[in-house]
């Protein structure tokens, strides 16, 4: 089971406080998000909706290639996890998904 | 000390006042973030709602307005549910509860001061469900009204819904309004934008609806319209001064063309129970202002005062029930939600 960090933006603050990187563990790239969710269980519901996909506008950087989690993705020792907002998203938009 | 809480699309700022005449201006808080209500659970705990595009709805907790921790077992839907898109409003109940009400529409209670919530089963899961459908604003469900063992929930663009049972069955109850949706299904599709009730007689309640202004004094079995005096009955804020029992609303001049008459920024009282209407005394803009007031970007003290903040992020107050206006200081983001903390 591999051992890698994730990093935060500072945007999540308000779930996490100051935290910018998490140690996690697990086989699979999904296995290690579980990990950082058991560990912030904050990020939960700030990370995945609730059908448990990731959110549309949050990017996980796995290596510097961006993944779905669609399938399962091996995790090896030394490799590299972020947490990202994407590009869009940040007007409101996706958070009023319906304006008054 | 009066404290106002501003939430607006990009964080929340609290502003100070003694005399309500000075302000001082503290925050922001939650930057970057939308914060669409705030609430005070009965161990006097305070809490925060906040949204993002990119990371979702979520609540949050705290002891002094400062610190702030998000809750793990927020509200939720479930995975086979309805999406949680927004949280719209927390009403505390004299026994301590704490409803929330969201959108998708759907309503929560906290029976530990917000640590924890549980679906309203009753309405969230309501038979006339697969019916509702969403407006411009969505299908939200904004305001929670509560009295003894009757309670009632107002939704856009749904209707209100009444209990007579603490909340265990919810009937809708919107006789005499106008629908939102032609030939919709009997009982719903009604957009009411904002619902408050006299304290003294909650039978009486006024409604800033989708398709005008109306008042019940049966408690929702039967609505009359009441808009003398009004230049629009569109709007999205209703709101009560319980001190004088003024009443204020803010018209906008259509469905299609959401900005003030004219471009005449005002909040716009009753001194009659709703019976007639004019503008709320002096100290609105001169200049042509076309920003308008969204449903939860209200809140009145009980005794007087009256607060407003605006799409274009001012704020405006009065300590008179609205005989006279003041701006207070800063301009804001856009203004989503106005309470006093």
């Amino acid at each position: 089971m591999a051992t890698t960090t994730v990093r935060l933006p500072r945007v999540l603050e308000p779930a996490v406080g100051a935290v910018r990187e998490v140690t996690v563990s697990g086989a699979t790239v999904q296995e290690a998000l579980a990990d950082l969710c058991a560990q912030h269980p904050t990020l939960t519901v700030r990370l995945f909706d609730e059908a448990g996909e990731l959110r549309r506008h949050v990017l996980c950087i796995h290596n510097a290639q961006a993944t779905r989690l669609t399938q399962p993705e091996p995790l090896a020792d030394g490799d590299e996890l972020a947490i990202l907002p994407a590009v869009s998203g940040g007007s409101g938009d996706g958070r009023f998904e319906h304006r008054r | 000390m009066t404290t106002l809480a501003v939430g607006t699309d990009k964080g929340a700022w609290l502003l100070h006042s003694d005399d309500q005449r000075s302000w001082a201006v503290d925050g922001p808080l939650f930057p970057g973030w939308g914060v669409t209500a705030f609430g005070r659970a009965a161990d006097g705990t305070y809490l925060a709602a906040t949204g993002s595009g990119w990371f979702g709805p979520g609540v949050h907790r705290s002891p002094d307005l400062h610190a702030w921790d998000q809750v793990a077992a927020g509200p939720a839907f479930g995975d086979s549910g309805p999406r949680l898109e927004q949280i719209w409003t927390f009403t505390t109940s004299l026994d301590g509860r704490v409803f929330c009400g969201v959108a998708e529409a759907g309503v929560f209670v906290s029976d530990d001061h917000g640590v924890t919530w549980e679906p309203l089963r009753a309405f969230n899961g309501h038979p006339t469900r697969a019916a509702w459908q969403p407006g411009a604003g969505g299908m939200c469900a904004h305001r929670v009204l509560l009295d003894g063992d009757r309670m009632w929930v107002a939704a856009s663009a749904i209707g209100v819904f009444r209990s007579d049972d603490a909340g265990a069955t919810f009937v809708p109850r919107n006789d005499g309004v106008e629908g939102a949706v032609p030939d919709g299904e009997p009982g719903i599709g009604y957009c009411v934008h904002a619902v408050v009730a006299d304290p003294a007689n909650a039978d009486v309640i006024w409604r800033q609806d989708h398709k005008g202004v109306y008042r019940t004094d049966d408690g929702g079995d039967s609505w009359e319209r009441i808009e003398r005096g009004l230049p629009a009955g569109f709007g999205f804020p209703i709101a009560r001064d319980d001190a004088s029992g003024a009443l204020f609303v803010v018209p906008l001049a259509a469905d299609e063309n959401r900005v003030p008459v004219d471009g005449r920024f005002a909040a716009w009282r009753s001194l009659d129970g709703g019976d007639s209407w004019s503008v709320a005394g002096k100290g609105w803009p001169d200049e042509p202002t076309y920003t308008s007031v969204l449903r939860g970007a209200i809140a009145t003290d009980g005794d007087g005062g009256v607060y407003l903040g605006s799409t274009g992020g001012e704020l405006w107050a009065t300590a008179d029930a609205g005989d006279t206006w003041q701006r207070l200081p800063g301009r804001y983001p856009r203004i989503a939600t106005v309470a006093l903390v």
